[in-house]
């Protein structure tokens, strides 16, 4: 259903349709437009389309992730589309704008993940999962069910299905030869030379994870902004309002508080 | 044909099961090794079928999933009982579908609506103009 507005006010808040779109990105690329047009401009495309973004957005919830930081990322990504956009394309921007919207939504997930949620790697999920199924086993005093491996995991129940399916198709053809007799073929351990140098990666960022998430949030946030948006301990100071003494001591806190843990969990 | 398989499943016409589609239609398109960036979007197309074929339906009527497999696509036709379905084609849940699948097409009769859709192995390769 879309929402009825106001002409007037239509002209400058309200969602785009294709026609209209086309004619503002003619004025943006048109010759001798100055800066300040094209940032009006772009504005507004922007504007126009954040009910597309928001859509794309509420199509990943319950990953995970909170819907408005997907809407952030999204409306990165339709920025992307607004810059790539060629009015030589024979396709409506909306159409250009999705792949490109979605393309920043999964990215963010697959690549900027570590501070938020375990990659979606079905491997890696399935090492997350075992993890915390013993840690909830431990605390319930049962098996956990699918809805509270995702919670704590802060991932889809979708995805912990995706995880268990995981451990049925990965399970490990035995690498020693004694395990099977009648095998010609040399043993897989004779076989593979080296151990995937990421793998320590991927059981340290699955077991960080859940840590990460108990910390408070002021923590986990300064965490998130050095390592992550890597500001410098000056930079975070001046956004969270303290000292940089008092950043630097935060944070080997935090540090030293999730070696902790992370040694005690890794037994 | 050898080469095709199908499968179907039926679930109550409610959005709370659109989750059991999804997580069925992906654990077959994993068995087609389609990267997980095809997966995210056969669930999304998924996702936007059901939603613009359920606002039609009543207690008791089944969303059926109809998927057939081949070596590089997979061909997904998502049907309720609702006769003269009329499914709009100019929201975001239209065009977003259109973007992340292609050959889109609805067809009604008296009885039933069905939205069919394919997701190949690659590039999404949107179909709306």
């Amino acid at each position: 259903m879309t929402k009825r507005v106001p002409a007037k006010e239509r002209d400058d808040e309200g969602p785009l349709d294709g026609p209209a779109a086309r004619v503002l990105f003619v004025q943006l690329h048109a010759p001798g437009v100055s800066e300040g047009d094209k940032l009006a401009i772009r504005e507004r495309l922007v504007r126009g389309h954040l009910g597309l973004v928001q859509h794309l957005a509420r199509r990943y919830d319950g990953r995970g992730e909170p819907t408005e930081d997907l809407i952030q990322v999204g409306s990165l990504g339709l920025l992307k589309a607004i810059e790539r956009f060629d009015l030589n394309h024979d396709v409506e921007f909306v159409s250009f704008a999705v792949p490109t919207v979605l393309g920043e939504i999964k990215r963010h997930f697959r690549d900027k993940g570590w501070s938020i949620r375990v990659p979606r790697q079905v491997q890696e999920v399935r090492l997350a999962v075992g993890k915390v199924t013993e840690q909830l086993t431990h605390e319930l005093s049962r098996s956990p069910t699918i809805a509270e491996l995702a919670e704590r995991l802060g991932i889809g129940e979708d995805d912990v299905i995706a995880g268990l399916e995981g451990a049925q198709a990965y399970r490990p053809q035995p690498l020693d030869p004694a395990a099977d007799p009648e095998a010609n073929a040399p043993a897989l351990v004779d076989v593979l030379g080296v151990t995937e140098p990421q793998f320590d990666r991927v059981e340290i960022r699955a077991t960080l994870r859940p840590l990460l998430e108990a910390l408070p949030e002021r923590e986990r946030r300064l965490l998130e902004m050095r390592f992550f948006r890597e500001m410098t301990q000056t930079e975070i100071a001046g956004e969270l309002g303290i000292s940089q003494m008092h950043v630097s001591r935060l944070l080997s806190q935090t540090l030293a508080r999730l070696r902790q843990e992370l040694d005690a969990s890794g037994d | 044909m050898g080469d095709r398989e199908e499968v179907t499943i039926a679930v109550p016409a409610h959005a709370s099961y659109v989750a059991v589609l999804r997580a069925a239609v992906s654990a077959l398109a994993s068995r087609l090794t389609f990267t997980l960036d095809e997966v995210d979007d056969l669930r999304i197309a998924v996702d936007e079928a059901a939603a613009l074929l359920l606002p039609g339906c009543t207690q008791g009527d089944q969303l059926r999933c109809r998927v057939s497999m081949e070596a590089d696509r997979i061909h997904c036709a998502l049907s309720v009982p609702v006769g003269q379905h009329e499914i709009p084609t100019d929201g975001f849940a239209w065009l977003v579908l259109n973007a992340v699948a292609s050959d889109v097409v609805v067809s009604t009769d008296d009885d039933s609506t069905e939205i069919s859709l394919v997701r190949a192995k690659g590039p999404a390769e949107p179909t709306a103009g």
